[in-house]
């Protein structure tokens, strides 16, 4: 073959070029410490992130809905368990008022503070969770008890629901309804028994009654744990996903790095070593050697 | 009875054939860097002999004396079979290079993957929803999901303003090229005068060797546009065609500007162009639409009346509803979430995120394929050139070594012309003079 100078100078940049090109890759792959900047650097792969950034993403809502949830199921638990006290509180002194050695004096006093007890009962239930009454169901911008209203339920029956995974939603509320509307006409009969100083009916009936009240608070707590460990788990699981996802979508885009040294440090050589040859070889001429 | 001059004559002939070749060897050098310049060779021949009639040998035989060399004619050393490969070469060259550059832009508008992009804003769209869902009563999450639908349909109006702009600009370059100030009709009229030109020297008896290299430089710079074809037409005039539509025919420039709408490059920069505005970027838009679709479809679906207004990706975004009109659910009370979460599950359902992958795939494979395309075009351009530069080419020491040689015979030559004259200085000035 018949070199000629352009033919040699052109082959020379060529490799430069080409050289130049790998180093670019291999210094932009260090630098950005991503595999895939762009969708052409490989197809598939840049698809696959976007579906594991699409699931991180989706992961981290179900885990707020779960965070949120939590806190709700929390709320309802704190305010179920000062309203068991309430109600543990009461028996005390229904029991103490069925005792024939109380007078009825004391009942009278006994039945002021039963009274209190019940205000006391729905004013816990009125309580609030981030500006919302939990136990309200959906009407949330609405106290479950009010004083001009008594004792009607002010909320309504529906369930709030949360969803805490793909097509995994759970119910997170008690209604007032729902604890109340056994208890309240039962303190309210208390009442007007001790009034009435009816101590046959406050050891029987009325002890039965507020212990099947108590039984189904007991029971109602018994759900929001249940609830509270169901979602606990989600959360891990979501933990566990976000974790896996994490790392498969580091092995999908992330360049490797000491790989990713290594070529950048026999690129430079080659750039080198390229620079160096094209430099003799383009010098040379038999111009050099003629006189 | 032979001239006592021939051989003065002869070391002449001697002297001016070295010098031509020499004159040669220099055109070569000072065009060693001329693009598209073809080497050339003084081709040396024996002159025509001298006929000695019958008797003048001792045997009694006629015989033919040499007269010394002529140049007979200048060569241009060029294979067209090898400008053929050439061309062939630069034409998918111009092809893989547009297609990259094209693709190279869309994939850069589309941006994946990136926390940016429109995937991770239909994540956050989703996401928007979803924390509605868990506070279906607060202002700011409905805020939050008018203005995440927003950012997304904004994002889908970018990215297909960003597809049209290219098809466009794939347009209006194509039109660049080929109307009546574009690079092909400067061709096609430069071709019509070289054709006559060349047809004048030949007529005249000359070598009209540069101009040949001039035309053979303007079809290769030709078919960077398109599939080139030449056919010769008789005494070096050739008529151009390219693709279908001629551009020159014998000393007509008869390219169309515009081209007639059925012209058809056959590949190159203008077939790439075409391919590019007809086919592969609306192709990406119409896909990128049945992205929008899908997601108006799905989420107008689950929200139960018109959330997205168009279910184009250039119209997503008008008329979505304003914050305060958003609802999350279909019930009265306030933490009725049903839409929002109906919504927010679509991440997990709706088709239109996978849809948009494989949009992404797509576009990537076709710009990595491109880009591909473009190296091993670029690597058989570079080997044709460098087989055509085997035969034509100048080179320097070549060159070098020629000079050497016709400068040494340029000198014997004249070493010969000085003998005769030395033998001719004793017949004439010495000869006859004996006793004087």
């Amino acid at each position: 073959m018949r070199v000629t100078a352009d033919m040699s100078q052109r082959h020379v940049l060529a490799d430069l070029r080409r050289v130049q090109e790998r180093l670019a890759t291999a210094q932009s792959q260090v630098a950005g410490g991503k595999r895939i900047e762009k969708p052409s650097d490989d197809p598939l792969g840049a698809e696959r992130a976007m579906r594991l950034n699409d699931q991180l993403e989706s992961t981290g809502a179900y885990r707020t809905a779960v965070d949120e949830s939590r806190s709700w199921l929390d709320a309802t638990d704190s305010a179920l368990s000062s309203l068991s006290e309430v109600v543990q509180h009461v028996r005390e002194l229904t029991l103490q008022a069925a005792n024939g050695s109380t007078s009825d004096a004391g009942r009278q006093s006994i039945k002021a503070q039963i009274d209190q007890l019940t205000e006391e009962a729905k004013h816990t239930l009125n309580s609030a969770y981030d500006g919302r009454y939990i136990f309200s169901g959906t009407a949330t911008d609405t106290a479950p008890y009010s004083a001009a209203t008594g004792d009607a339920y002010q909320g309504d029956a529906s369930p709030v629901v949360r969803q805490i995974g793909p097509g995994v939603s759970v119910q997170v509320n008690v209604t007032g309804d729902d604890v109340l509307a056994g208890l309240l006409p039962t303190l309210r009969t208390l009442s007007a028994h001790l009034a009435a100083n009816d101590t046959a009916s406050l050891g029987t009936t009325d002890l039965q009654a507020i212990d099947a009240g108590f039984d189904n608070l007991t029971a109602k707590r018994g759900l929001v744990g249940a609830i509270t460990n169901r979602v606990d788990a989600a959360g891990g699981r979501l933990d566990d996903t976000t974790d896996i996802t994490t790392a498969f979508l580091a092995d999908t885009q992330d360049a490797d790095l000491p790989q990713a040294l290594t070529d950048l440090s026999a690129q430079q050589a080659a750039l080198q070593a390229a620079l160096r040859g094209g430099a003799t070889l383009i010098q040379q001429s038999l111009m050099d050697f003629l006189r | 009875m032979i001239s006592s001059f021939l051989g003065l004559q002869t070391s002449l002939r001697g002297l001016l054939a070295q010098q031509q070749a020499l004159d040669v060897a220099a055109h070569n050098i000072a065009n060693a860097n001329t693009v598209g310049y073809t080497r050339q060779e003084a081709t040396l021949g024996a002159a025509d002999s001298l006929h000695l009639t019958a008797g003048a040998l001792q045997t009694g035989a006629g015989a033919f004396l040499g007269q010394g060399v002529d140049v007979t004619a200048y060569r241009r050393l060029r294979d067209s079979f090898l400008d053929l490969q050439v061309r062939a070469q630069s034409m998918a060259l111009g092809d893989a290079t547009t297609s990259a550059e094209a693709l190279d832009r869309v994939q850069s508008a589309v941006g994946e993957p990136s926390t940016t992009g429109i995937n991770a804003l239909m994540g956050k769209f989703y996401t928007a929803w979803s924390d509605l869902a868990n506070h279906p009563e607060s202002d700011s999450s409905k805020q939050a999901v008018a203005s995440a639908a927003q950012t997304l349909a904004d994002a889908f109006g970018k990215l297909a303003g960003d597809i049209t702009s290219a098809t466009n600009d794939a347009n209006a370059e194509f039109t660049s090229i080929t109307g009546a100030t574009g690079p092909i009709k400067a061709a096609a009229t430069s071709l019509a005068q070289l054709n006559k030109a060349i047809d004048s020297a030949l007529d005249a008896g000359q070598s009209p060797n540069d101009l040949l290299d001039r035309r053979d430089q303007i079809l290769d710079d030709l078919s960077q546009y398109g599939q080139v074809s030449v056919s010769q037409l008789g005494n070096g005039r050739i008529q151009v065609m390219l693709g279908n539509q001629s551009v020159v025919n014998d000393t007509t420039a008869d390219w169309q500007t515009p081209p007639p709408a059925g012209f058809a490059p056959g590949g190159g920069q203008l077939g790439a162009l075409k391919t590019l505005a007809t086919t592969t970027l609306p192709g990406y838009l119409a896909s990128l639409d049945a992205v929008a679709k899908t997601l108006h479809d799905d989420v107008n679906g689950a929200y139960g009346s018109a959330f997205f207004g168009g279910d184009t990706a250039a119209t997503l975004g008008t008329g979505i509803p304003a914050a305060s009109t958003i609802t999350a659910g279909s019930g009265a009370g306030a933490a009725s979430n049903d839409i929002a979460t109906a919504i927010a599950a679509l991440r997990d359902t709706s088709t239109a995120t996978s849809q948009y992958g494989g949009l992404v795939r797509q576009i990537g494979s076709d710009a990595a394929g491109a880009t591909n395309a473009q190296s091993i075009a670029q690597a058989a351009v570079d080997a044709a050139q460098d087989r055509r530069q085997n035969v034509s080419g100048v080179s320097l020491d070549e060159e070098m070594a020629n000079m050497l040689r016709f400068q040494r015979g340029y000198q014997a030559s004249a070493r010969a012309m000085s003998s005769i004259d030395d033998m001719l200085d004793t017949l004439i000035n010495r000869a006859g003079r004996v006793g004087l």
